[in-house]
């Protein structure tokens, strides 16, 4: 468990860092919640009560959090970055949760500037709008586990234990033969004069 | 050299006591993308301590191949061993698999930690000095030049001291010293580990290979 936790760590860490040298996702995910809440304010009747404008809050946030979660593989995707990621021992459950971190850190720097722009277009904030705020954020975690990109989940090859035995198996793949068919590429098999492997 | 036995598929992978002389075993291997065959009823056996060469026009399949003895694409024809944990694999691709954002010490830390290198720091100084990169250590890896980023590639993937070395097309933009840099360290490791390089020059690693998969 430590050492998963200390893989959780790297790649959050990972994560944070790329976005304070980048700031991609952070200003995109301010600019929306703040947007959001001044169409919000203008769009929601003054005789609406304070519920329907906390609820308000919960779809600016999870919005947000939306913005977030679209940006979070980016560089992994466009720079084919997962590879390096798939090839590292760490469990690749860790490679999730350690975006997941990383995301839940932008979104609660985006609820920072998301409740007093609250107060100030709506009503006050008390203690209790701050933890009903958070409800959106850790809703967005499972959300991101579903909208993995399907080439993690498809790269899971290995078993997901953390454990040091299963990680370090060989790994043998088995699919189903498919008839040959013409116009394939051909591979020649030459051996040198060495025979110290074998082919055929 | 007999291959061994045949029809082995979805076997029961080696316990932890079993030494395997094979290291890569593939029995009818085909991986197809949509509609598009790339490999097809490929059987080669790449025993330890080996050197696999593999040859081979553009679009022949040498990067699924490779990508395949890496384990970052699963086959979708026949069966495939490879008998060396993820810790042990060294893969170097066209991508060099590094962040653009972070500098090139702050890569291969990130890399080290993954892989838990001991005395990660030492060897990340030696990597980088061995490979002429250490000027450069501490700026961002998207400054570099081509061949800059290969060779920082090439430092990640000898890191952790792999076992299996998977290098697809290694010599891509490096300059004379540069080759000649992989030259001197392909052959200082040839002896303790395996390999599988794909290359468009193969007379310049022919010499240490022992087999030549040669793609039509």
């Amino acid at each position: 468990m430590r050492r998963y936790a200390t893989d959780v760590a790297v790649l959050a860490r990972k994560d944070l860092t790329l976005e304070l040298r980048a700031r991609d996702t952070l200003p995109a995910m301010l600019l929306f919640v703040v947007s959001a809440l001044v169409v919000f304010h203008f769009a929601l009747p003054k005789s609406s009560s304070g519920l329907a404008a906390k609820g308000l809050l919960w779809v600016a946030i999870v919005f947000t959090a939306l913005v977030g979660l679209t940006r979070a593989f980016v560089p992994e995707r466009e720079q084919r970055l997962i590879d390096g990621l798939l090839l590292a021992p760490c469990d690749r459950s860790a490679i999730w949760l350690g975006k997941s971190v990383a995301v839940l850190a932008f979104l609660a720097a985006a609820e920072v500037v998301a409740l007093p722009a609250y107060a100030a277009f709506f009503s006050g904030i008390g203690w209790s709008t701050i933890p009903t705020s958070s409800w959106p954020t850790s809703g967005s975690s499972r959300w991101e586990r579903c909208s993995l990109p399907s080439r993690l989940s498809a790269a899971r090859a290995s078993c997901c234990c953390p454990c040091s035995s299963c990680r370090s198996r060989s790994r043998s793949w088995s699919a189903a033969s498919a008839p040959a068919s013409p116009g394939a590429p051909r591979a020649t098999l030459v051996s040198c004069a060495s025979t110290t492997s074998s082919l055929r | 050299m007999p291959l061994g036995r045949h029809g082995r598929k979805g076997e029961e992978p080696a316990g932890p006591d079993a030494v395997s002389r094979e290291v890569i075993r593939a029995r009818g291997l085909g991986k197809r993308y949509g509609d598009k065959r790339v490999l097809e009823g490929l059987d080669l056996d790449l025993e330890r301590g080996g050197f696999l060469l593999v040859t081979g026009p553009n679009g022949s399949g040498k990067t699924t191949l490779l990508r395949l003895c890496a384990g970052l694409a699963t086959p979708t024809a026949g069966s495939l061993d490879i008998n060396a944990p993820r810790e042990a694999i060294g893969f170097a691709g066209h991508d060099p698999l590094v962040y653009r954002e972070l500098t090139a010490i702050e890569n291969l830390d990130l890399y080290g930690r993954l892989y838990r290198v001991s005395e990660r720091r030492e060897r990340i100084g030696m990597l980088l000095e061995r490979f002429g990169l250490w000027q450069a250590r501490n700026e961002r890896a998207g400054s570099f030049s081509r061949g800059m980023q290969q060779r920082l590639s090439l430092c990640r993937a000898l890191l952790h001291e792999p076992s299996l070395f998977v290098l697809d097309e290694p010599y891509s933009g490096l300059d004379d010293a540069g080759v000649d840099l992989l030259d001197r360290e392909l052959a200082d490791l040839r002896a303790g580990a395996t390999f599988v390089v794909s290359t468009h020059d193969p007379a310049r690693v022919e010499p240490l290979a022992s087999s030549l998969l040669a793609f039509a």
